[in-house]
């Protein structure tokens, strides 16, 4: 479920903001691995599923468990909760992704997170620029607060 | 401890106890909001204060991929709604970085109906010094 994150409000209309932005994102600048590749903590000492069998979603999980997961395991079952224990040394039941090692792609852009009125995009081919861009702008602000 | 990648760029942000920590391999999107422009933001208002507070005014948002590997993403936002502490961002890319001291608001943690887990933290310059590259 997507929530809009709590945060702290800007003092200045959104027209009067710009946005450095650099971005990696997982369609395009990570890949999917194995639990061995990112080390994954149940994977190195097996992990507990505790299942709620009295729900349709709790039975589809179990059957799936028992029946297409492919994992060994042990079960308990307690007042329509069972318990699995899977032992170590098997893929865990997360997708893990880990980095391309892509540069991230590199733009500024008018506005911020409310929007961008302006409609502005430049997009940054080399990071050089995009680093002196945006420290050309920062020294800007940085003159104007020293003269006050 | 999970592996680290050799992205192009680097980002550390402090955890509650102060202590730096890379977390680059997680984040999918860093963005940096600043004032638009020194002429835009003088004419907002005539109080040489308030203009220097308006100038001050950044705000940062970082998403990225949940981990909850020691010392990973989720390790140093999770005390961020029990949590009020700064924290230094660095930011690292072409040899330049960027250090603000940053408060972050949230840490909101969204299932996709992909069954993916992603994190977006939105915070605000701590300190009101302009941050700048060196």
């Amino acid at each position: 479920m997507t929530r809009e994150p709590f945060r702290i409000p800007s003092r200045l209309p959104v027209a009067e903001v710009k946005t450095y932005a650099l971005a990696a994102p997982q369609a395009t600048h990570f890949r999917r691995a194995s639990c061995q590749e990112v080390e994954c903590a149940e994977y190195a000492r097996g992990w507990l599923s505790m299942i709620d069998v009295s729900t349709p979603l709790g039975q589809n999980q179990a059957y799936y468990i028992r029946m297409r997961s492919g994992r060994s395991f042990t079960a308990s079952e307690v007042d329509g909760m069972v318990t699995f224990s899977f032992p170590a040394g098997q893929q865990c039941f997360a997708q893990h992704t880990v980095p391309l090692e892509r540069d991230p792609i590199l733009f500024v852009r008018g506005g911020d997170w409310r929007g961008n009125p302006s409609g502005f995009v430049r997009r940054h081919t080399r990071a050089e620029d995009w680093v002196d861009d945006f420290a050309t702008h920062q020294q800007a602000i940085v003159d104007q607060f020293e003269k006050g | 401890m999970a592996k680290q990648g050799g992205l192009g760029f680097s980002i550390a942000i402090d955890d509650s106890g102060g202590v730096a920590r890379t977390i680059s391999n997680d984040i999918t999107n860093f963005q940096f909001a600043t004032p638009r422009g020194v002429q835009d933001v003088t004419g907002v208002d005539r109080s040489a204060i308030e203009r220097l507070l308006l100038l001050a005014d950044f705000s940062i948002t970082l998403n990225g991929v949940h981990n909850n590997a020691a010392n990973f993403s989720h390790s140093v936002f999770k005390t961020v709604p029990s949590t009020s502490v700064n924290r230094t961002t660095t930011l690292v890319i072409s040899g330049q970085t960027l250090a603000p001291e940053v408060l972050y608001s949230d840490y909101a943690v969204t299932r996709g109906q992909d069954g993916s887990l992603t994190w977006s933290s939105p915070g605000v310059l701590a300190d009101g010094t302009v941050p700048t590259w060196s």
